[in-house]
């Protein structure tokens, strides 16, 4: 246990190093000088070399790269060149508005895909568990930004129930606050309801054809008892696994839904980010995200042998 | 589905109920995060739209755009025009406490001359000088002279911000400004908003109406609206021309709309490089052509619901230098082909750069296919916003649609595109008759006499063309009938002095 | 080929390819995606006789108009004929999802099965490469991309192509290893074979069954990014139709306009549940084991 931990994290740190890397040399193959974005309407030329000076966007690659690392080293991540403000802050302020919607997502998620993949699962061959197969296979196939148009539509334009976009931060109001989360929420929900509902029905129907379920039965136990005392906390090992690892997932996919509902977030930051040039910015999103996304990972391995009696050793 | 419908709308309530509480906030959406809430390096439109309630400017511009007293009560100009005195107004404070004088004023010029990424530079290019002549008189030495300075310095190049604050927190001064606006600084959330609070000490305080201001960064303009439909905004700028019929339509809101002074034109690369060697860059007869094959009333029908300005010029009609002997010619087809004809052609190929806003996407759609009843190919090439940026100011294109926002003189426009060396010049038309007519213009105090000279200006650039002028937005905002007291400005801006709840 | 028929041939391809064929005809998902798929394909070939309008040539007179007998999907901002576009806008989409995931495979397979077939620095190497490719979310890395080719159809398929090929080094690496410990590559090494003729011969067979399946899934996904990136205006050029580009439009009309929005994205669901039906039937023809 100690040592798969410690081989994993040895192996973190350098897999950043190399993602930082990427997106480093991907920012700076982007064509338009953001100096150039930075100069405003009149375009004075001395303040463009000022600029370029200031950024050290003249520098080579390579030389740009160390800066950079030896600042983020230090926990400095630099400083939005669009806003001059420092990006550990924006950081700060963004990843707590995604995380939160990753997390209603993710109860969207469970609350959608655990009961009905459990059901398909008991009904194999029934028409709820067809039924549930159609759900998964809307689930992976709609578009993000499709399904919140849609929503935006039904119950913004039409009935008038939901803002229609934007976000009202927990420290203004709570319930105003989830009323914003609230599509946001279903929409990235979906997909991943529809992952969980189809792993909790595989896991599920492989957990009642073990033998402690036939014990359970020739016993006499009742098949009420027999899937929530037996077989469900077995099929939900792997589901735990999947549900860190779709975390992880969530975070980087929330891009265009916080596009088409105006939410403050991540994702908002990464692709405003890269449209504006504003290369410190996308690299510290793609870094931070990818740095939870490998967390989650190695958390899902973690879980996955704890859980997993046979492989504690 | 009911149930859920009541439960919802219980919910709704309960949020609106809370947000009535703090009565006396105004709630404005904009449609951009601003970028450097310093003046001297601003360089967005919603950036002055923030600096409009936070920053006083030395003079502003009225409705009819007229320049009008603000930090500044009175001014004269020296006989030769080479230099100007302003009166300051007294017991006049920083938002820090700090006091505004004549002193400030020369630290706030001189910041704005010297400042390496200083965005102002170009319009304050004429001021050689600054001389703090008393505590209210401050002397501004030219090196020729120079009318549409006041103009310049009814914007950001005349904000004045305290010298104390700029001093102390150098570089990061645009994380928490200090002027001597109405409104004072007290956090922003990037990308999310910017909130102001009242500044008990300002000179006109008996004009400000609200305790605080919250300016929330909304992006979506149907966002927007329906938020101040919803009483979660009060105004919201820019909203989109397809909505005004909601806005109008909607009992509790009230549309403001003016003239602006911002143009969208189409550009031809007549001698920026490689991309200048097209029939369209090389002949103004095609250009001309070109100008007779599209029709500016249906872009503005089809593009903007009607609701924005069909004009062939660079200067807004709000202006009172608009030149209204040139009209905008009719579409006429016929005449665009005989035209590209006695060029010896019948299919002329363009490529047309834009950058990838809806607006201007919708626009180049719709000329490419007035176009091509004509016998223009065109091309289209949008380009995300700062690749188009780029593209633009290198003069790699062949034809672009320019969105430039206008001033409220006309020299810093038609310099800026028509002059050899202007610096939106980047299609690279040059004249130097037309430059001796604008310089001379810039000099010339007597207001007949200068309007005649920018209409010689407007028939010289109407009739080379390399630029065809499209259209004028105007400016809409929606508010909620509880706000008083706002005034159009063809800047745009939402002046707050005056503004305030109104019943 | 003769030499690969003279070597021992693995297990599973005996099998024969016509049973596996069989398997999958039999595997309602399958038969149904393939349906869908012929459906879009039909459609993208022979848009130009199906589409009622021509796509591109607005009509000042029709703008927004809903629904009627002559526009059956009503018309767009500009007055095209929005059925025209959905049926025009299938070539973009499924060019997207074929050339992207090829683009994918063609670079993601070679080094997958280096990386499994050598092991060693060279497995290090691609490996650490690819999970650091696949923990940058995969959107964001094709928004990147996309915008740093510039706007257009082709580029966007390159970007998505790249971003997806870690998946495929992943897929192929993994099968590789399992078929390298086989007794048929033994002997096929015994015989005196290359490492060349080997992974071409003996494990290239293997290693086809799964990343077929997995590219089949990925063209689901290829053909959803295609959409999002033209959404964020990184696709097809205008005016030539694509559908995430018609949503992004039809965005600005929700109240005025619904018609705009509400088609192109069903026919992303349809085209997306089709590779995804396809996918999950192969993968059930071709691993019965799961």
């Amino acid at each position: 246990m100690k040592t798969l931990l410690l081989r994993r994290l040895a192996v973190l740190l350098p897999t950043l190093l190399l993602v930082s890397m990427m997106v480093f040399g991907l920012q700076k193959l982007l064509p338009g000088d953001p100096a150039l974005a930075l100069a405003g309407e009149e375009r004075n030329p001395e303040v463009i070399e000022y600029l370029r000076q200031k950024y050290r966007f003249n520098e080579p690659i390579p030389v740009q790269y160390g800066i950079w690392l030896k600042a983020l080293v230090h926990g400095d991540f630099g400083t939005s060149v669009r806003t001059r403000l420092p990006i550990g802050t924006m950081l700060a302020e963004k990843l707590p508005v995604t995380i939160e919607l990753a997390s209603l997502s993710m109860l969207v998620a469970l609350l959608v895909g655990l009961p009905i993949g459990i059901l398909a699962a008991l009904g194999r061959g029934t028409p709820l568990d067809y039924g549930a197969s159609l759900f998964g296979l809307a689930g992976l196939s709609i578009p993000h930004f499709w399904l919140g148009i849609m929503l935006i539509l039904l119950f913004s334009v039409n009935l008038g129930w939901l803002p229609a976009g934007g976000f009202v931060p927990p420290t203004e109001s709570i319930g105003r606050n989830l009323i914003s989360m609230l599509m946001p929420a279903l929409v990235l929900g979906t997909g991943t309801a529809a992952i969980m509902m189809r792993h909790v029905r595989g896991a599920m129907i492989e957990a009642m054809k073990q033998d402690y379920v036939r014990t359970a039965r020739a016993k006499g136990v009742r098949e009420r008892s027999i899937v929530l005392r037996h077989a469900l906390p077995n099929a939900l090992i792997p589901v735990v696994t999947l549900g860190t690892l779709q975390f992880g997932e969530l975070l980087a996919g929330a891009v265009l839904t916080e596009q088409v509902f105006s939410i403050p977030g991540f994702g908002k930051m990464v692709v405003d980010g890269v449209f504006s040039r504003d290369y410190a910015v996308v690299q510290a999103v793609v870094l931070c995200t990818a740095a939870i996304f490998l967390l989650m990972s190695l958390i899902a391995d973690i879980a996955y042998v704890l859980l997993n009696p046979r492989l504690r050793t | 589905m009911k149930r859920i419908g009541t439960a919802l709308a219980a919910i709704l309530m309960i949020g609106s109920g809370l947000v009535s509480a703090s009565a006396a906030t105004l709630r404005v959406g904009i449609q951009d995060d601003p970028d450097a809430l310093d003046p001297a390096l601003s360089g967005t439109y919603t950036g002055r739209f923030v600096f409009a309630a936070l920053c006083d400017k030395l003079v502003d511009i009225s409705p009819d755009l007229k320049i009008v007293p603000q930090l500044a009560e009175a001014w004269d100009w020296a006989a030769d025009g080479k230099s100007v005195t302003f009166t300051l107004r007294k017991n006049v404070t920083f938002h820090d406490g700090t006091a505004f004088d004549a002193a400030a004023v020369k630290f706030n010029i001189e910041r704005m001359k010297t400042m390496p990424d200083s965005k102002r530079k170009a319009e304050l290019a004429p001021i050689v000088s600054v001389e703090a002549l008393a505590a209210d008189k401050v002397k501004f030495n030219l090196s020729e002279p120079f009318v549409p300075l006041l103009a310049n310095l009814s914007d950001r190049a005349g904000m004045m911000v305290s010298p104390k604050a700029a001093t102390e927190k150098a570089g990061d001064f645009a994380a928490a400004p200090v002027c001597a606006g109405p409104y004072q600084f007290v956090e922003r959330k990037s990308r999310d908003l910017i909130r102001l609070k009242k500044y008990p000490g300002y000179w006109n305080a008996g004009t400000v109406g609200y305790d605080e201001v919250v300016y929330y960064y909304v992006p979506d303009s149907t966002v927007r609206l329906s938020r101040v439909r919803a009483g979660d905004l009060e105004l919201a700028e820019r909203v989109a021309p397809t909505d005004l019929k909601t806005v109008r339509d909607d009992p509790n809101l009230t549309l403001h709309s003016g003239q602006g002074l911002a143009v969208s034109h189409l550009m031809f690369n007549v001698g920026a490089g490689a991309k200048a060697d097209t029939p369209l860059g090389k002949n103004a007869a095609l250009r001309q052509a070109f100008e007779l094959a599209i029709d500016r009333n249906v872009i503005n029908r089809v593009a903007f619901n009607g609701e924005f300005l069909a004009d062939n010029q660079m200067i807004p009609p709000s202006s009172p230098f608009y030149d209204s002997a040139h009209k905008a010619p009719t579409r006429d087809v016929a005449k665009a082909k005989a035209l590209i004809a006695a060029a010896g052609m019948t299919r002329v190929p363009v490529e047309l750069s834009y950058e990838n806003s809806a607006g201007d996407a919708r626009v180049a759609q719709i000329i490419q296919s007035m176009a091509a009843e004509a016998g223009f190919d065109v091309k289209l090439l949008p380009m995300e916003t700062t690749t188009a940026i780029e593209r633009y100011l290198n003069g790699n294109f062949e034809a672009y649609i320019g969105n430039w926002s206008g001033r409220a003189d006309p020299d810093p426009t038609l310099v800026a595109f028509f002059s050899c060396a202007g610096s939106q010049n980047v299609n690279k038309y040059c004249n130097k008759d037309l430059d001796a007519i604008l310089t001379q213009a810039r000099g010339e105090a007597d207001e007949a006499k200068r309007k005649a000279l920018y209409a010689k200006a407007t028939d010289t650039y109407l009739t080379a063309l390399s630029s065809i002028p499209l259209y004028h937005p105007n400016w809409f905002f929606a508010a909620r009938k509880s706000v008083g007291g706002i005034v159009m400005v063809p800047d745009g801006l939402l002046r707050l002095v005056g503004v305030k709840p109104a019943n | 080929m003769s030499t690969i028929e003279a070597t021992p041939v693995p297990a599973p391809m005996r099998a024969g390819r016509r049973s596996e064929i069989r398997r999958l005809l039999r595997e309602p998902s399958a038969v149904i995606g393939g349906t869908i798929i012929m459906f879009f394909v039909v459609l993208a070939v022979f848009a130009p006789w199906i589409g009622p309008y021509d796509p591109n040539t607005p009509d000042w007179m029709a703008i927004r108009a809903a629904p009627n007998a002559a526009h059956w999907f009503g018309t767009d901002d500009l007055g095209r004929d929005v059925l025209s576009r959905v049926i025009f806008g299938t070539q973009a989409s499924l060019a997207a999802g074929l050339v992207s995931v090829t683009v994918a495979v063609l670079i993601g397979l070679p080094f997958g099965l280096i990386a499994g077939y050598f092991g060693g620095a060279a497995d290090m190497v691609i490996s650490r490469v690819a999970d650091a490719l696949l923990a940058c979310p995969f959107l964001v890395l094709a928004i990147a991309l996309a915008a740093f080719l510039g706007p257009s159809l082709q580029n966007a398929m390159i970007a998505i192509g790249i971003s997806a090929i870690p998946v495929f080094v992943r897929v192929s690496r993994a099968e590789t290893l399992v078929v390298r410990t086989e007794d048929y590559i033994a002997a096929a090494r015994a015989q005196g074979l290359g490492h060349f003729a080997i992974l071409t011969g003996q494990v290239l067979p293997n290693v086809l069954a799964p990343t077929i399946v997995q590219a089949t899934l990925t063209m689901a996904i290829a053909v959803l990014a295609e959409a999002s990136l033209a959404f964020l205006g990184l696709g097809q050029l205008p005016p030539a139709p694509s559908w995430g580009a018609m949503l992004d439009v039809a965005r600005q009309f929700l109240s005025e306009a619904p018609w705009m929005a509400f088609w192109p994205g069903l026919a992303i669901i349809a085209l997306v549940v089709g590779f995804n039906l396809i996918g999950d039937g192969l993968n059930s023809a071709l691993n019965p084991r799961q």
